[in-house]
C-alpha cells in the first residue's frame, strides 16, 4: 500500500500511466502483442529514447539542448561516409561516437565556461552540426554493410537485443554518476545556480560534463539510427530534438531544472513511440496523421503537467480523503 | 565639454542597438568588397524585402520574450507557414478586396493560435518553450491535413504586387513593414497602457499583480499579438516568394529569436524593443546574402552562419559572471 | 591567531561598496558588525568568504594572506559564510543540504549512511532531529535558517560569518544558536555576526565593529555603549530612539470604516474577523508565519472572493484589481519579489498603479519623489541604482499617488535604514490622519509601538497560530504585552505535540 503510494507520488507517474494505457490500446488494436512486434518497436525507437535521456540530464541542471538531433544527423553521415571510404564498421561507428562526444563537449564549453544561454547556444551549434552534415553529404544516399544491421538486431543472449543493452549502458552510466557527489551537486545546480556557486560547487565543470554526456547519448542514438536505416541522410535527426524535450516534459522533468529523472524521460519517449505507431496503425489518412499526433502530444503534455500540479493534486487528494472518511 | 563628449560616447557604447548597427555596417562593407553588385539597387531591395519579413517575425517574437516568465514563441514559423498556405486561398471577385480579406483572415488565424498558446501557458501552466513547440507541430499537422499535402495555391497578382511595385525608392512590402515597425514601437510598445503593462508584467509578474494589473491576460495577449503578427508575416512571405510550400517558414522561428537577441533584448523579459529586432534581422539576412554571394554550398553556408551566430552570442548575451 | 583586514575596498562599477575597511578579530572572538543598509557589511562578508573579489587591500589569517578565488577555495581554508539568501536547495532533503559542501564518499559513491549520521549529529545538537529526511521546501522559514546554520557548522569553520540569519528565528532557536556560538568560540573559531537585533548582539558578541557608507567607523567592546549610542554611530548623527510607549491616545470611539467577518487564514485553516476604523493605524504583531501575511493577503483578494463591509456597504473583493478599485493598497517588505520592477526606471515604477490600473495621469512625478525625500539623479535611471530604502519609498509612492483609502503593509520597512523608516512612518501617519487607514505587519514590536503612537486611533493585533490572540489599545500597547500575546505560555510544547500528531 505504502509502496503503491510512493509510485503514485513520483514525478514520472503520469508518464507511466500514459505508457501503460497506450500500450494496452495498441494491444487491443493489434489483437494481442507479439514479441516480434515489441522487438521492432524497440529497434526503431531506441534513438528517440537515447536522446530523451540526453536532453533530460541537460534540463536537470537548468539548461536544455536542442542540438542533439543535429548531432544524430552528423553521426549518421560520418559513419556512412567513413564506411563508404572503406573503413571497418567498428571504426566508423567509434569515430561517429567520438564526433558526437566532441560536439557535446563544445556545447558544454560554450554554455558552461562562456556562460551563453543554453537554448540559444544549442540552436547555433545545431546549425553548425547540421551544416557540417550537409557539407559532408549534400544528398541522402550511401550505404553500409548489412552486418551492421545484423549486429544491431541480433541478441547477445538469445533474447536481449543490442539496443536494449546500449540503453541499459547509458542508464548505468548516468545512474552511477548521480550516486557520486556529482549527482547531488547537479540537482543542486538545477535548483539554483548562485546558491550552488556559493556552496562551493564547480558549476562550470558540471555543465560541461552534463553536455558531454548528452553528446554521448546522441552518438549512441546516431549509431542505432544508422543501423536501422543503413543509409545516410544529412537531415535524419532534424525533428528528433523537439520530440525529446516533449518526452522529458511528459516524463515529469521540470524545465526549470532540479526535478525529475531519466526514468521518466524514457517512459515519456516510450509513450511517444507507441503513440506514433498507434496513429500509423489506426489507418487514419496519411494527411491527418501528424495533426492527430500533435493533438495527442498536446493533451499528453498538458495532462502530465496538470498531474504534477501540487495544488490540483491536493484537491484530488482532498476528495479522496473525504470519500474515505465517509465510507 | 570633453566630459559631455565622453558621456555621449559611453551612452552610445552602452546602447543595446550598437552591436547590431556596427555589425550591419561591417557586413555591408564586406559585401561591397566581395562583389561590386552587392550595393546595387536590386540587391539592396531584395535584402530589405527579406529583412522586412524577418522583422515581422522578430516583432512577434519580441512581444512574447518581453512578456517574461521564460516566454518564447516557437510556433512563429508554423503560423507563418500556415497563413502562407491558407491566405492566398481566399479568392473574391476583386483582387484588391480579396487581399484585404486575406489580411484580416491571416491576422485572425494567427491570433487564434496565439490565444491557444497563451491559454496553455497561463492557465494550463505548460512551459512556453514546450507549449509553443507542440502547437507548432499541431499547426503544421493541421496545414497538411487541410491541404492534403499538396499546396497547389496560385498567388493573386495584387498580393504578388507587394514585392514588385515601388513606393518611392522601396518596394511596397518594405515600406509597409518600416511604417508598421515604427508605429508599433512607439504607439503600441512604449506609449500605450498595454505596452507599458507588458514591460512591468515581464519584469516582475508578482509585483504587477499586486498593483492590480491582470498579468494573465497581459501575457496571453502578448501571445495573441505574436500570432497575429506572424500570420501577417506569413502572408507577406507568400506574396514575396510567389508560391506556397509546406513548412516554408519553419526556419523563421529560431531566426526570429536570434534576431531579437542580437537586437539587444534579454531573454529574461521586461526589457526590449521591436526596432532592435529589426536591426538583428538585418544582420542575419546580410550574413545569409553574403554567404550566398560567395557561392558556397548549402552545408558550408549553414556552418558559417552557425559559427557567426555563436560568436555574436558570446559577445552579446553571456550571463553575468558568478563572481563579481 | 587573528583575522586581519587591511584597507580592503570593493566597488561595483561606479558604486563604492566598501572603502578601505580595517578590522582585526582575534581567535575565539565573536564580533558583531553593525551598520545601516548599504553600509557595506554584507559585501565585506562576501569578500572574506570568497564570493566576490576585492579591488584592493589585504586579508590575512594567522599572518598568512587569504585571497580566495571562489567560495570553494574559501571552504578549503574553512572560511564559511552562511546567509539567508545563499544557501539551501529546496529540491534536496535536509541532510543532503547540510552535507552538500563536503559529501562523504565510499568508493567514489556518495556515502549516504555517513551523510545521514553527520547530519543527525549536528541536528541533535540543535534539537532538530525531527527534520531528518524532509525536503527543505517543506520546512518553516525559521527551520530553514537553522538548517542553514547546521550546514555551516558541519564544515567545521575556523572563520564563520553569520549574515542576518537570526532575524527570523524564534526565541528558543536563538538560545540554541547562542549555545552553538559559545561552543565554537571555545574551539577558537572566529565568528563575525551580522544582525539588526541588538538584544542578541549584546547577548552573544564580545565586540562590535560599526560600518557606515562602506567604511569601518570604529570597534568597541560591546558593553561599552548603549543601543542608542550605537545607532547614532551607524547613522552618523544623533537621533532619538523611536520608542512610543506611554504616548498612546486613550481608547477612543472609532467610526467603522471597514469590517470583514470571515477572513480565511489558509496556513492554519482558520478564520478571523477584523474591524478597521477611520483614521486608524492597526499594527499586526506576532511571531513570523503565524498568519499575519495571510490576513492581509485575504483582505486584498489574494485567496479568492471575500465579502467585506466598506463604509457600511457590502462589497466583494475577488482579486488585486478589484481591491485597487476599492482604494486598497498593498505594500510588501519583500521588494525584489513583490515591489520593484528592476529593469524599469523610476517614473515607470512610480506610475504603475495610477496610470496603468486607474488610468489617470500623474501630473508631477518629480514632486512626488521630492516629497518622499527620495535621493536620485534623474527620473530615467533604473530603480535598482537606488539604495534599498529609496527603492521602497518609490514602491510606497506608487500607492500614495493613487490616494489609497486603506493601506495593507506587510513589514514594509524590512531591511531599510532608520531614516527611510522614519520617513515612511510619517507618510503612513499622514494617510491615517486624513481619514484613511493603515494596517501594518511588522516583525519589530518596537516599530509597531512607535507607529501606533503617532495617530489618534490605533490598536495592535497580535496573532498566534492563525488566530488573533490579543487586541491591545491605548496604554496597553507595549513590548511586554505584545510579546506575551505572541507566545502564550504553555502554548509552544502543545504546538509541537500537535505537529507531530499531524505527521502520523
Amino acid at each position: 500500500m505504502i509502496k503503491g503510494k510512493k509510485v503514485v507520488s513520483q514525478s514520472f507517474f503520469p508518464s507511466l500511466l500514459l505508457l501503460v494505457i497506450f500500450f494496452a490500446i495498441m494491444g487491443v488494436m493489434n489483437h494481442g502483442l507479439t514479441l516480434s512486434f515489441v522487438k521492432s518497436l524497440i529497434l526503431t525507437n531506441t534513438p528517440a529514447l537515447c536522446l530523451a535521456i540526453g536532453v533530460t540530464v541537460t534540463i536537470l541542471v537548468g539548461g536544455t539542448d536542442i542540438s542533439l538531433g543535429s548531432i544524430v544527423s552528423l553521426v549518421n553521415v560520418v559513419i556512412i561516409t567513413l564506411a563508404g571510404l572503406g573503413y571497418s564498421i567498428t571504426i566508423s561507428a567509434l569515430i561517429g561516437l567520438l564526433v558526437a562526444v566532441i560536439c557535446g563537449v563544445f556545447n558544454g564549453i560554450v554554455i558552461g565556461i562562456m556562460r551563453v544561454n543554453p537554448l540559444l547556444t544549442t540552436f547555433a551549434t545545431s546549425t553548425i552540426y547540421a551544416g557540417i552534415a550537409l557539407w559532408i553529404l549534400p544528398n541522402p544516399g550511401g550505404s553500409i554493410d548489412y552486418a551492421f544491421a545484423k549486429w544491431y538486431m541480433g541478441g547477445l543472449f538469445g533474447f536481449i537485443m543490442t539496443p536494449v543493452m546500449l540503453l541499459i549502458l547509458l542508464v548505468f552510466i548516468w545512474a552511477g554518476a548521480i550516486r557520486t557527489p556529482f549527482g547531488l551537486k547537479a540537482y543542486a545546480l538545477g535548483c539554483n545556480e548562485k546558491k550552488a556557486y556559493a556552496s562551493g560547487i564547480n558549476v562550470n565543470g558540471i555543465r560541461v560534463l552534463v553536455h558531454t554526456f548528452a553528446g554521448l547519448t546522441a552518438g549512441v542514438a546516431g549509431i542505432c539510427l544508422t543501423a536501422t536505416i543503413c543509409s545516410g541522410s544529412p537531415t535524419v535527426g532534424a525533428t528528433m530534438s523537439l520530440n525529446s524535450i516533449a518526452a522529458a516534459v511528459i516524463g515529469g522533468v521540470s524545465l526549470n531544472g532540479g526535478k525529475g529523472g531519466i526514468f521518466g524521460a524514457i517512459l515519456g519517449a516510450g509513450f511517444l513511440s507507441i503513440l506514433s505507431s498507434i496513429v500509423v496503425a489506426a489507418n487514419f489518412s496519411s494527411y491527418s496523421q501528424s495533426f492527430i499526433k500533435g493533438l495527442i502530444l498536446l493533451i499528453g503534455v498538458i495532462a502530465s503537467i496538470l498531474a504534477g500540479d501540487k495544488v490540483l493534486k491536493d484537491k484530488i487528494k482532498g476528495i479522496f480523503c473525504k470519500g474515505g472518511a465517509k465510507s | 565639454m570633453s566630459q559631455a563628449k565622453n558621456n555621449i560616447m559611453i551612452e552610445t557604447l552602452k546602447n543595446s542597438y550598437t552591436p547590431a548597427i556596427v555589425g550591419s555596417i561591417l557586413l555591408l562593407i564586406f559585401g561591397r568588397v566581395l562583389s561590386k553588385g552587392f550595393l546595387s539597387i536590386n540587391n539592396i531591395s531584395s535584402i530589405l524585402m527579406m529583412t522586412s519579413i524577418l522583422t515581422m517575425a522578430s516583432i512577434a517574437q519580441a512581444a512574447v520574450i518581453i512578456s517574461g516568465d521564460s516566454g518564447l514563441d516557437m510556433s512563429i514559423g508554423a503560423i507563418m507557414s500556415m497563413t502562407a498556405l491558407f491566405g492566398p486561398m481566399i479568392v473574391l471577385q476583386s483582387e484588391g478586396a480579396s487581399v484585404a480579406v486575406m489580411v484580416i483572415a491571416v491576422i485572425v488565424m494567427g491570433g487564434m493560435v496565439g490565444l491557444i498558446n497563451g491559454i496553455g501557458v497561463q492557465f494550463l501552466k505548460v512551459v512556453p518553450l514546450v507549449m509553443t513547440l507542440i502547437m507548432s507541430s499541431v499547426v503544421n499537422g493541421f496545414s497538411i491535413f487541410i491541404t492534403k499535402g499538396q499546396p497547389a495555391v496560385s498567388v493573386n497578382d495584387a498580393l504578388l504586387g507587394i514585392s514588385k511595385q515601388l513606393v518611392g525608392p522601396v518596394r511596397i512590402l518594405s515600406a509597409i513593414v518600416i511604417i508598421l515597425l515604427v508605429l508599433l514601437e512607439v504607439f503600441f510598445l512604449r506609449k500605450s497602457n498595454y505596452g507599458r503593462s507588458l514591460f512591468l508584467v515581464g519584469n516582475n509578474t508578482n509585483a504587477a499583480n499586486l498593483c492590480g494589473i491582470n498579468s494573465k491576460w497581459v501575457i496571453i495577449f502578448a501571445y495573441v499579438f505574436a500570432g497575429a503578427i506572424a500570420g501577417l508575416a506569413g502572408l507577406m512571405l507568400v506574396g514575396y516568394a510567389g508560391t506556397a510550400q509546406m513548412n516554408m517558414a519553419s526556419s523563421y522561428t529560431m531566426l526570429s529569436v536570434a534576431a531579437v537577441v542580437i537586437g539587444g533584448t534579454k531573454l529574461t523579459g521586461g526589457k526590449g524593443t521591436f526596432i532592435g529586432g529589426a536591426l538583428g534581422a538585418l544582420v542575419l539576412i546580410l550574413i545569409a546574402t553574403i554567404l550566398q554571394a560567395l557561392n558556397m554550398v548549402a552545408g558550408l553556408r549553414s556552418l558559417i552562419q552557425g559559427v557567426i551566430l555563436i560568436a555574436i552570442l558570446m559577445v552579446n548575451s553571456r550571463a553575468p559572471k558568478l563572481r563579481q | 591567531m587573528s583575522l586581519e583586514i587591511k584597507n580592503v575596498s570593493k566597488h561595483y562599477g561606479a558604486v563604492i561598496a566598501i572603502k578601505e575597511a580595517n578590522m582585526v578579530v582575534n581567535s575565539g572572538e565573536v564580533r558583531a558588525i553593525l551598520g545601516g543598509n548599504g553600509s557595506g557589511k554584507s559585501t565585506l562578508a562576501k569578500v572574506i568568504s570568497g564570493l566576490v573579489g576585492s579591488n584592493s587591500g589585504e586579508i590575512s589569517f594567522d599572518g598568512v594572506p587569504l585571497d580566495f578565488s571562489s567560495p570553494k577555495d574559501a571552504k578549503k581554508h574553512q572560511v564559511i559564510m552562511t546567509s539567508q539568501e545563499l544557501s539551501l536547495f529546496k529540491n534536496l532533503t535536509v541532510e543532503e543540504n547540510i552535507c552538500i559542501c563536503n559529501l562523504p564518499t565510499k568508493n567514489m559513491m556518495t556515502n549516504r549512511k555517513q551523510m545521514k549520521e553527520r547530519a543527525k549529529d549536528i541536528l541533535k545538537r540543535m534539537q532538530l532531529e525531527s527534520l531528518m529526511g524532509k525536503l527543505v521546501s517543506e520546512l518553516a522559514p525559521n527551520q530553514q535558517y537553522m538548517v542553514e546554520l547546521a550546514k555551516a557548522i558541519v564544515q567545521e569553520p575556523r572563520i564563520l560569518i553569520i549574515d542576518e540569519i537570526t532575524s527570523a528565528l524564534y526565541r528558543e532557536d536563538v538560545e540554541i544558536v547562542d549555545e552553538i556560538v559559545s561552543e565554537l568560540k571555545q574551539k577558537g573559531c572566529i565568528i563575525l555576526f551580522i544582525s539588526h537585533r541588538m538584544a542578541e548582539l549584546y547577548a552573544m558578541c564580545d565586540s562590535v565593529t560599526i560600518m557606515r557608507n562602506g567604511e569601518t567607523v570604529g570597534t568597541y567592546p560591546i558593553m561599552d555603549k548603549t543601543e542608542d549610542e550605537y545607532l547614532s554611530l551607524m547613522i552618523g548623527s544623533k537621533i532619538e530612539s523611536y520608542h512610543g510607549e506611554g504616548k498612546h491616545q486613550e481608547k477612543s470611539k472609532r467610526d467603522i470604516f471597514m469590517r470583514a467577518n470571515h477572513i480565511p487564514i489558509p496556513s492554519y485553516h482558520t478564520y478571523e474577523m477584523l474591524e478597521i476604523g477611520k483614521g486608524e493605524i492597526i499594527g499586526i504583531a506576532g511571531l513570523q508565519g503565524h498568519g499575519q501575511t495571510d490576513l492581509l493577503q485575504a483582505l486584498y483578494g489574494g485567496f479568492g472572493k471575500i465579502n467585506i463591509e466598506l463604509d457600511g456597504k457590502k462589497v466583494t473583493v475577488k482579486n488585486a484589481k478589484e481591491a485597487v478599485s476599492h482604494g486598497f493598497a498593498y505594500i510588501s517588505g519583500d521588494r525584489e519579489r513583490d515591489g520593484t520592477f528592476s529593469e524599469r526606471n523610476l517614473t515607470e515604477n512610480l506610475s504603475a498603479v495610477q496610470e496603468l490600473v486607474k488610468h489617470k495621469k500623474i501630473p508631477n512625478a518629480k514632486k512626488v519623489l521630492d516629497e518622499l525625500h527620495v535621493k536620485y539623479d534623474n527620473q530615467n535611471e533604473l530603480i535598482t541604482s537606488l539604495s534599498g530604502g529609496n527603492q521602497q519609498k518609490i514602491v510606497v509612492g506608487r500607492w500614495l499617488t493613487a490616494s489609497p483609502r486603506i493601506i495593507f503593509a506587510d513589514d514594509p520597512t524590512k531591511g531599510i535604514d532608520v531614516n527611510a523608516r522614519t520617513d515612511l512612518h510619517k507618510e503612513f501617519a499622514k494617510i491615517a490622519n486624513n481619514g484613511n487607514a493603515v494596517v501594518m505587519i511588522s516583525s519589530d514590536d518596537d516599530e509597531l509601538v512607535s507607529i501606533t503612537s503617532m495617530v489618534k486611533t490605533s490598536k495592535v493585533i497580535v496573532m498566534y497560530e492563525g488566530h488573533i490572540s490579543a487586541i491591545l489599545e491605548g496604554n496597553d500597547i507595549n513590548r511586554e504585552n505584545i510579546f506575551a500575546a505572541a507566545m502564550p505560555i504553555n502554548a509552544i510544547p502543545e504546538e509541537k505535540g500537535a505537529r507531530e500528531d499531524d505527521k502520523r
